[in-house]
């Protein structure tokens, strides 16, 4: 039917040999052990099953293909059935026909006639619990690492016809499939069309998971700050879908990535839809506080320590300079020390299996910090604040962006440094000038809106 | 669109304003404020008025259309300039001011070059991002700056008796260089020159805004002239440079981490210059940008004709810083105040040869 040259052939029903189709697939996988042709022979029926044994569900094989095939009366009747199956798909040619089988679909030639069926072993298809954004209430499953299941759930939560599920063909090596969903009412073309073209422009060798796709689809090399959220929660992708956003999904990679978002989605739990409105306000509002803290506390201390102590009021001033007392080095010294310090304790506690890491902690949090301000190589104030920027950096939803946040206070302790109180306020206003400037697939990444409150509801 | 307006405003408080009303305080300050209100609303009204014929074009694209080039690159370049002045008046008053009441020791042209180095990024970023920047910072200040006024206002040392006393100055005329001083506070309408491209849909400007607009104005008017006079006294008041932030200084907070509302006052209006300063010079930049473009000035396929002039700007800033001291520095900008009226006049014949060119 398809030979190496591309001509077009019809290939005759001859017993016992595989159709040419099939001689020239088995050569193009270069006589890969786990590729199969396997005869199917009864009295004068006869037919060809093609496929990769490692990726294609055995069992489910015997029972759907191979024991019908011997139940039924004539090659009509098989036929037909075989073309009635719910998992047939299009028959695909050359390179796409090859991409199929390799991801577990099973060629079948009947006499004359070929049909292809997805017969996918899944091995990933359980949904997870739920670890990386964690809730009280609210569902407790998050997503499978197997592209069905995900869509399943979806589809389940979010029952609108107007949803679209668009299937993409990434062009690199692993040959995963993409998956983008939508709510077809909702969403907004431009960005749409912003992401379409996004995806058809890329050209990398390797995509692994949706964590570096989401990287591969951000538009600046040098960035500091997620422009698409990374989700486990199906019920997070179902609110965002209602909102009109993008949800790309891999296959092979639990976390969907939601596109496009602003500022404020990274500070939303999901948490705060199952509570009552001044619950969900309180949490919303200590999130927002412990942001602040965390990016302004350690640069707060230089410029209060170093440049400008009188702001403070007497007892606090005084306070403050005597528990720095005997301290051998200027406060900026101090903090990047201190914070240095923490990060390599958060560093560790992540890399670490869970049975060591909280050893890790006792000793870097308890000991470290009292054996320091003994020595006097910190001061008693310094440890307090370096544990709550440690706590409040925690206190950020989105992992991605608690990342960025903790480099970001780097960046306002150095201005601070330099210039002081004034370095302080306008390296603030510099970050969020940073943060307005930027764009997710076109949309304004901070800007506040006014027309309805509710975070998310906004493109 | 009222941020614009509302963060010039409230500018004025630190900047040389106060200063200049309290200096001719005697001379028919509180007539020529009512006049400058009821001028300076009546100007930014026919401003929208005249910039909503034009919806969603700028104000040099709108005469580049209509006027001929040896008319529109003068205007343009005046206005450039002008708002080059008034973004570095900004900025040197806010610079004095931090080095007289926070840090002493810090000098001079590294406050500034903070300042320079964090507007310069803000310069060359999108318009609208700008818009927004403006509208995130004004809204996380205004509690803290509406706490501050609530504070100063029902201080016990606030002596009414002064304000009396200057109030009692009601007939005498007007001064030419308080009306205008007072109308500075009205300006900030003149930026939807770069801005009204944003603007897409018609600007509502009906009596409801009119009011707002005149309310916030005669309370901020009132508030800049009067509280000063309150808590210092109506014969001293001349005497002081800052008359503003010695207020804030006699204001206590018993129970603050911060005790004395000077700081929290110097640091709020820190955001503030740094909005006003912000919107000035990057509407210098767009217009300077729209008449010169440098074809030679190029680095890896950018143009670097905005770089050029960013550059520029930090650079005049920190040499002038140098050179120009406090009493120079009121000099100069009562001088700007003073021709500010040509500006509006400018911009009215500007607007309306291209209103009866276009035939709209």
């Amino acid at each position: 039917m398809f030979s190496r040259n591309g001509v077009f052939r019809l290939c005759a029903n001859e017993k016992q040999t595989a159709p040419e189709l099939m001689e020239n697939i088995f050569e193009k996988l270069n006589r890969s052990e786990d590729v199969l042709t396997i005869p199917l022979q009864l009295e004068n029926n006869n037919a060809f099953i093609l496929y990769l044994k490692t990726v294609v569900d055995g069992v489910k094989l015997q029972n759907i293909i191979i024991k019908p095939f011997f139940e039924l009366k004539s090659m009509e009747f098989f036929s037909s059935y075989i073309q009635s199956l719910p998992d047939i798909v299009k028959m695909k040619t050359g390179e796409e026909l090859l991409i199929q089988l390799m991801k577990g679909h099973v060629l079948i030639a009947i006499q004359d006639k070929f049909f292809l069926v997805d017969i996918k072993m899944i091995t990933a298809g359980s949904p997870q619990q739920a670890v990386l954004e964690p809730t009280i209430y609210g569902p407790q499953l998050a997503l499978s690492e197997s592209i069905e299941t995900n869509m399943n759930m979806i589809r389940n939560r979010y029952a609108e016809p107007s949803l679209i599920i668009e299937s993409v063909q990434l062009t690199d090596k692993t040959h995963q499939s993409m998956v983008l969903l939508y709510d077809k009412k909702k969403v907004k073309q431009s960005v749409l069309d912003a992401l379409r073209l996004k995806i058809e422009g890329m050209d990398n060798t390797l995509v692994e998971s949706s964590g570096d796709l989401q990287l591969l689809l951000n538009s600046t090399k040098f960035s500091l700050f997620p422009t698409m959220i990374l989700t486990e929660r199906p019920d997070r992708i179902t609110y965002n879908l209602s909102n009109g956003k993008i949800i790309i999904m891999m296959d092979g990679s639990p976390q969907a990535i939601v596109a496009p978002v602003i500022f404020f989605d990274f500070m939303v739990s999901m948490e705060d839809n199952y509570h009552s409105y001044w619950i969900s306000l309180f949490t919303l509002t200590l999130r927002y506080v412990g942001l602040l803290t965390c990016i302004l506390l350690p640069a707060m201390y230089v410029a209060v320590t170093s440049y400008t102590p009188d702001i403070l009021r007497v007892e606090l001033a005084l306070s403050v300079a005597g528990s720095r007392l005997g301290v051998p080095y200027p406060s900026f010294i101090e903090v990047l020390f201190m914070l240095l310090f923490m990060e390599f304790l958060i560093e560790s506690s992540i890399r670490l299996p869970k049975a060591i890491s909280a050893t890790a902690t006792t000793v870097g949090g308890l000991i470290l910090g009292t054996a320091a301000t003994e020595a006097a190589l910190t001061s008693n104030i310094m440890i307090i604040i370096v544990s709550a920027v440690a706590i409040t950096s925690f206190v950020i939803p989105i992992s991605e962006m608690s990342f960025a946040i903790r480099i970001c206070r780097y960046l306002l302790l150095a201005f601070t440094t330099l210039f002081g109180t004034v370095g302080l306020m306008l390296g603030f206003l510099g970050i969020i000038m940073y943060l307005t400037n930027k764009d997710s697939f076109g949309e304004p990444f901070l800007k506040i809106n006014w027309k309805s409150m509710k975070r998310e509801k906004e493109v | 669109m009222y941020y614009l307006i509302f963060v010039t405003m409230v500018t004025n408080i630190i900047a040389t304003v106060p200063r200049i009303l309290v200096i001719e305080s005697k001379k028919g300050v509180i007539f020529s404020m009512i006049a400058a209100l009821l001028i300076g609303v009546v100007l930014t009204y026919f401003v929208i008025q005249l910039f909503n014929k034009f919806s969603g074009q700028s104000f040099p694209n709108i005469l580049k259309k209509y006027s001929p080039r040896w008319f529109y690159v003068p205007v343009i370049l005046y206005f450039a300039i002008s708002w080059f002045i008034a973004g570095i008046i900004t900025l040197f008053t806010y610079v004095f001011l931090f080095t007289t009441f926070v840090s002493i020791e810090t000098s001079l042209v590294i406050t500034t070059l903070a300042f320079v180095i964090i507007v310069s990024f803000g310069m060359l970023m999108k318009s609208e991002s700008v818009l927004h920047t403006v509208e995130i910072v004004f809204l996380l200040l205004l509690p803290v700056i509406l706490f501050l006024f609530v504070k100063i206002m029902t201080d016990e040392n606030l002596n009414w008796g002064f304000v009396q006393v200057a109030m009692m100055n009601i007939n005498t005329t007007p001064s030419y260089m308080s009306f205008s001083a007072a109308s500075y506070l009205f300006i900030g309408v003149v930026n939807i020159v770069i801005f009204n491209s944003f603007f897409k849909d018609k600007l509502k400007f009906g009596f409801k805004q009119v009011t707002i607009i005149g309310t916030v104005g005669a309370v901020v008017l009132f508030i800049t002239y009067f509280v000063p006079i309150g808590f210092n006294g109506f014969e001293q008041i001349e005497h002081l440079n800052f008359p503003w932030v010695s207020t804030s200084d006699s204001v206590r907070m018993k129970f603050g981490v911060i005790e004395r509302v000077i700081f929290i006052f110097v640091i709020i209006f820190l955001g503030i210059s740094f909005l006003s300063l912000l919107i000035h010079w990057h509407v210098s930049l767009k217009l300077l940008e729209s008449i010169f473009h440098f074809k030679k000035l190029k680095w890896k396929k950018k143009n670097l004709t905005s770089y050029f002039f960013v550059i520029l700007f930090c650079g005049i800033s920190l040499f002038l810083v140098t050179r120009i001291d406090e009493f120079e520095l009121f000099k100069y900008a009562s001088i700007f105040y003073n021709i500010l009226p040509l500006f509006y006049f400018i911009l009215f014949l500007s607007l309306f040869v291209a209103k009866r060119r276009a035939k709209l």
